[in-house]
């Protein structure tokens, strides 16, 4: 969905959000989400999360963490119902795992309806999440419910999201919904965030870290980013999740219109021009070592890895804008791509 | 849309603009109040949706603080404030969050995309406030917005506040209420979720009236302000103080929190009167004279305990000066302190 869309309901959603004490959501519509266990329980990895049922799948959803490492998983329903699962899918650029029962699962009645694409999320919008945060619940217990609004919208890479293993795997191109509950919690991950009908928006991913902010981040997985996972088919075994997974796009060319930036020396990098390709485009425009890339074709960027997708995603021949701070001042130089330099 | 039905819409947002506009009652606010005409600018209908209900939003700008000599690390993120005009500079507040390592640049990007380098003119460590200034952004117009009505400057405590920050380049929205007033009136508590992704944005009530006030990263006690992060404890300056604060950082520079230089007596500094233990040898109280032992009994003609001096002290500025009532061998006197850094 479009950025100025969202930007132009800000405004009314403001308004209305003054007039907005609490979300109720409908009767019931907590009952797709589920208690899982699995592994772990030592060292300060979890033994326990959360698992999400979908209209239309007889699967469930859950975050790809440790916890799902030893099988069977045991999976437990609203009315105290204990299932077997097994992990069916990875996707573990987005870190979601799909899980399949071992046997019929759960009913079908109690399974979360997913909110229209037509129907977009908007900054300060009302949504509660429901999930096993810190393990509260046990059996039929209830799970925990926490209120707030949809904080705003972010990439992985503008937040420089790490994970305790190191660099987050997660894709660039998907737009994290932000929120003002706090997620990062034990249990949370898998957890489902809920619209004020009771329909499904996002999924609690495990818990990342902000190189930006320094702080944990608490933000949900958009639903439309599911699809590739949902559609693998229900094999029942670990044996073939090589099939769903995905890795993280390389980064073939490291010197676009022949700049070379500052190494990846972890996530948080900035985009300094390191080198300059003799004879490149990039030289011949006048940047110069040095220079801190701020913004391209106008988009702020402020990671290596940021400026450097971004310079290798424009179009073949189409001159692009590089805004770069310099001698304590800000530049915009043209570079015009021949496509040749590109090599 | 054809060229002509454009045009007559434009013209229909901008008069209703125009009444929103009059609509608000401006005040000025000291040396940097708007000065300059506001230049003429295409607005959107979009552009025009978002000021009628949001022009607090359109306000917020996004920063990016580059550290000196330091291609490691990641520059730091917040949000900033446009405030006002002076002359052909913009004037932005912020917050002390990545600004207090003296920056190599910083680089903010308006609502509208515009793109400056900003200059850091003081830093109020007090408060924990910023203020900054770049070339001119359209933004300014309509400059006063911000500056009014007292009912958006003092809020009850309970109600609704919402959190508005841009530092990621986005609008971040986060809700809550107003927990406490603090600092005799000065500070709001909240529990919206603040963060570097709000610090230096708004605390507001609704879109279209003034802010409550400036959220600010502060330490707690122990607790460190990275520690509280999206905990339900954060703080915003109250607008009018951050008004008042601009203007002493424009007379004054930077402001630091003044010391008195003593040491109190006594554990329970709830129940117990100031009793000066010790002195430091070349600070504010030595200066004007204080002793160990001497009994402060009143602040500015108020009775006082040893709680009271620290919490009523704690949001002075050095330099600022206070007036203590002293007790010593059973005679009174009063001593006025200027207070050190």
């Amino acid at each position: 969905m479009p950025p100025p869309n969202r930007s132009a309901a800000t405004g009314l959603l403001l308004l209305f959000l003054f007039a907005t004490q609490a979300v109720a959501i409908p009767p019931n519509a907590a009952e797709g989400v589920l208690k899982l266990y699995g592994a772990g329980g030592f060292a300060r990895v979890e033994a326990y999360q959360t698992a999400i049922l979908i209209d239309g799948s007889r699967a469930a959803v859950t975050a790809a963490t440790p916890a799902l490492d030893s099988e069977p998983l045991t999976l437990v329903t609203h009315d105290g119902v204990r299932w077997e699962g097994r992990v069916a899918g990875v996707d573990r650029r987005l870190g979601i795992a799909k899980i399949v029962f071992v046997g019929a699962g759960p009913s079908a009645s109690v399974r979360l309806r997913l909110r229209e694409a037509a129907d977009p999320l908007l900054p300060g919008e009302p949504v509660v999440c429901v999930s096993n945060a810190f393990g509260v619940a046990a059996g039929a217990e209830p799970l925990t419910l926490q209120s707030g609004v949809v904080m705003g919208f972010a990439t992985p890479s503008s937040l420089a999201l790490v994970t305790v293993r190191g660099r987050t795997p997660l894709p660039n191109d998907t737009e994290l919904i932000l929120l003002d509950i706090v997620t990062s919690n034990p249990g949370a991950p898998g957890g489902a965030v809920l619209d004020r009908e009771g329909r499904l928006v996002g999924v609690v991913g495990p818990e990342r870290r902000s190189a930006v902010t320094g702080g944990w981040v608490n933000y949900a997985l958009p639903i439309d980013a599911l699809g590739d996972l949902m559609s693998v088919p229900n094999l029942g075994s670990t044996d073939s999740t090589a099939n769903a997974t995905r890795d993280e796009p390389p980064i073939l060319d490291t010197s676009p219109f022949g700049i070379v930036l500052t190494p990846p020396i972890d996530a948080s990098a900035p985009p300094y021009v390191t080198h300059l390709l003799r004879g490149s485009v990039a030289e011949q425009s006048g940047l110069r070592v040095d220079d801190l890339i701020v913004a391209i074709d106008s988009r702020p960027v402020s990671l290596r890895r940021q400026a450097l997708l971004a310079l290798m995603s424009t179009e073949r021949g189409r001159p692009i804008s590089v805004e770069v701070i310099r001698g304590g001042e800000l530049r915009a130089i043209r570079l015009h791509s021949t496509g040749k330099d590109r090599q | 849309m054809s060229p002509q039905l454009r045009r007559i819409t434009l013209a229909a947002t901008k008069i209703i603009f125009a009444f929103a506009a009059a609509s608000v009652s401006f005040r000025g606010f000291g040396p940097s109040a708007c000065e300059a005409a506001p230049a003429a600018r295409t607005v959107t209908p979009a552009e025009s949706l978002t000021q009628r209900v949001g022009p607090v939003a359109q306000r917020i700008l996004s920063l990016r603080i580059i550290s000196p000599n330091d291609a490691r690390s990641a520059s730091r993120r917040a949000s900033g404030v446009v405030v006002g005009t002076r002359g052909d500079r913009t004037t932005i507040v912020s917050s002390v969050y990545g600004l207090d390592e003296e920056p190599a640049s910083i680089v903010i990007t308006s609502a509208g995309q515009e793109r400056r380098l900003a200059t850091l003119i003081a830093l109020d460590r007090t408060y924990g406030l910023a203020l900054l200034e770049a070339p001119r952004l359209a933004v300014d117009e309509p400059s006063d917005l911000l500056i009014g009505e007292s009912d958006g400057v003092s809020p009850k405590v309970g109600a609704v506040a919402i959190a508005l920050g841009r530092s990621l380049g986005r609008l971040t929205v986060s809700r809550g209420v107003v927990s406490a007033r603090r600092a005799q009136g000065t500070l709001l508590q909240t529990d919206a979720k603040l963060s570097p992704l709000n610090y230096g944005g708004l605390l507001v009530s609704r879109g279209d009236a003034p802010p409550y006030g400036l959220i600010v990263p502060r330490d707690v006690g122990p607790m460190s302000a990275a520690a509280l992060y999206d905990s339900g404890v954060g703080f915003a300056v109250v607008w009018l103080t951050v008004l008042e604060r601009v203007a002493k950082m424009r007379e004054h520079g930077d402001l630091e929190p003044g010391r008195l230089g003593l040491s109190l007596a006594g554990s329970d500094p709830l129940r117990e009167p100031a009793v000066v233990e010790a002195v430091e040898p070349a600070g504010a109280a030595a200066a004007a004279g204080l002793q160990p032992g001497d009994r402060i009994v009143s602040l500015e003609g108020r009775p006082i305990t040893a709680f009271l001096l620290s919490r009523r002290t704690a949001l002075l500025d050095a330099g600022d000066r206070v007036r203590l009532g002293l007790a010593r061998d059973g005679s009174r006197s009063e001593v006025v302190i200027v207070l050190g850094r």
